[in-house]
């Protein structure tokens, strides 16, 4: 966000730059709101997000938007859905994780178990982790691109995630039975 | 029916996410756009925080809202605030209501103990107006009576008459304003020996009825002066007699500490001794006084002395003061 972007959405919020700055501040304030209503933990995050996309599109869009607590609003709503499905995503490739290794599912509660799950992929070494959770997020035709961006093949990228489940497994479990014994 | 998007238990049901996904969309865009709105909906969400830390919520609404309210940490953080507020007010008015309680208690007693204060105040400010009214009316008795007393008509021993001389008042020689020449004071029946105020001739009132025939004084006006004892001549508070060629005659009324005999004689002295004038023995007109008269030709500018005694019943002259004065002309 630049500054002029900044100071264009700003006199256009009011000509009075005092008045401009208090319903700059309102209107940060309903956004964290919209987020905390809707279950979000750090809402002030989502809500940075939302009114640095908000500038940069209304300095794209300029005179074509006419309300812009109502484009603000909509921003938030893209915003709230893309973090959902996202989130939706990673809470169904875990399940398949999960599922791929063969662990008890009917023993744990869900949370637990995406709880340990989360806990043992950040413990991995060098990003393992993170490459193992995007192939199970991705499609099929994603796991191509993954494997280029770590400048693998396929199949080589497919031997990783063999060789790092036995690990992640055993990980998991420990965690599972910890946290019941609580 | 149109939902009312306003109405705030509707509202209290968006915070606890039980509205359908379309009218979660609706509520969202009017408080994004409409400012009283979303004022409303933060009072509405302080009022659901405040209900769930007061145990107001039902059942079903308080797991609602640990499920779905109590998400972040910032709205945890709000709830123990409220809840840290809400048992330090319950301490402290607990503490402040016992305190009010102590208070009244310690009210109601100093209000009944003020009551009687007053009550007993104002029957004893009662009581001591009455008796200084009294007091009043008693000295204004005894004042007439030592006034008519002072008539030389009414006195009983011999008594030397002095032709038109005037007569001093038993009280003030003034009726009016007198001058104070050396103190500030204003001669009272019990004043201080050291208070010696004289009396400007135009103060006296030439109209004084005489000893002998009642009719006014030809001789002019009278001076009077308030001589006390015990002053020794070049101290600072020497009373002074000041006589004009009008001035007839001159009242000294000598103080009496005490009031030992029935009749009093005077000798007039200068300085050396010499005697100017042998005086008539007289009553004392008042209680601490006895007045002399001398015509004032008999006086010139200097230093004088009345010599008093007291005079026993089988007439055996005692001593009592010397009473010094100036004399100015």
């Amino acid at each position: 966000m630049n500054e002029k972007a900044f100071q264009d959405f700003l006199a256009r919020l009011h000509p009075d730059p005092e008045v401009a700055s208090e319903e700059f501040l309102r209107l940060r304030l309903k956004t964290v709101k919209y987020f905390e209503f809707n279950g979000f933990p750090n809402a002030d995050e989502y809500a940075d997000i939302v009114i640095d996309r908000s500038i940069k599109r209304f300095s794209a869009m300029g005179d074509k938007i006419k309300n812009v607590p109502a484009f603000v609003h909509g921003v938030a709503r893209r915003v709230h859905l893309e973090t959902r499905r996202k989130k939706e995503r990673e809470r169904r490739a875990l399940a398949e994780l999960y599922q791929d290794l063969q662990l008890p599912s009917d023993s744990y509660v869900a949370e637990l178990r995406h709880f340990c799950l989360a806990k043992c992929l950040a413990e991995l070494p060098k990003d393992r982790g993170e490459i193992i959770l995007r192939y199970f997020q991705s499609g099929r035709g994603e796991k191509g691109e993954i494997a280029a961006e770590l400048n693998v093949t396929e199949n080589a990228l497919a031997q990783i995630i063999f060789h790092a489940k036995p690990r992640l497994k055993a990980c998991i479990e420990n965690c599972l039975a910890k946290n019941l014994l609580k | 029916m149109a939902l009312n998007l306003s109405d705030n238990q509707l509202l209290k049901r968006y915070l606890l996410g039980e509205v359908p996904r379309h009218l979660r969309k609706q509520i969202e865009k009017k408080f994004f756009e409409d400012d009283s709105f979303f004022d409303r909906l933060l009072y509405v969400e302080e009022q659901l925080m405040a209900d769930y830390v007061y145990g107001k919520l039902t059942e079903d609404e308080r797991l609602r809202f640990e499920s779905s309210f109590l998400t972040s940490p910032k709205r945890q953080q709000r709830v123990e605030e409220l809840r840290d507020k809400t048992t330090a007010s319950v301490s402290q008015g607990g503490a402040e209501k016992k305190r009010l309680r102590e208070q009244k208690g310690r009210y109601s007693l100093l209000e009944r103990l003020r009551t009687l204060a007053d009550r007993f105040r104002s029957v004893k400010m009662m009581q001591l107006a009455f008796a200084s009214l009294l007091i009043i009316f008693l000295i204004a008795l005894w004042m007439l009576y030592v006034r008519r007393a002072a008539d030389p008509s009414t006195l009983s021993t011999e008594q030397p008459r002095m032709q038109g001389s005037p007569q001093v008042a038993a009280g003030s020689p003034s009726p009016g304003k007198i001058d104070v020449s050396s103190t500030s004071a204003t001669p009272q029946p019990n004043a201080s020996p050291i208070l010696t105020p004289t009396i400007s001739p135009g103060n006296v009132n030439p109209q004084r009825p005489t000893r002998n025939s009642g009719t006014p004084s030809s001789e002019g006006s009278s001076v009077a002066v308030v001589l006390v004892p015990g002053l020794l001549r070049g101290g600072s508070q020497l009373p002074v007699v000041r006589i004009t060629p009008d001035t007839g005659r001159v009242a000294l009324r000598a103080t009496l500490f005490e009031r030992k005999y029935e009749t009093y004689g005077a000798e007039l002295l200068t300085e050396e001794g010499r005697v100017v004038q042998r005086l008539p023995a007289r009553k004392p007109q008042a209680a601490d006084s006895v007045n002399f008269e001398i015509p004032s030709r008999l006086l010139t500018e200097d230093f004088y002395y009345l010599n008093l005694y007291g005079i026993a019943g089988d007439g055996t002259k005692t001593p009592v003061d010397k009473y010094p004065f100036n004399v100015e002309k």
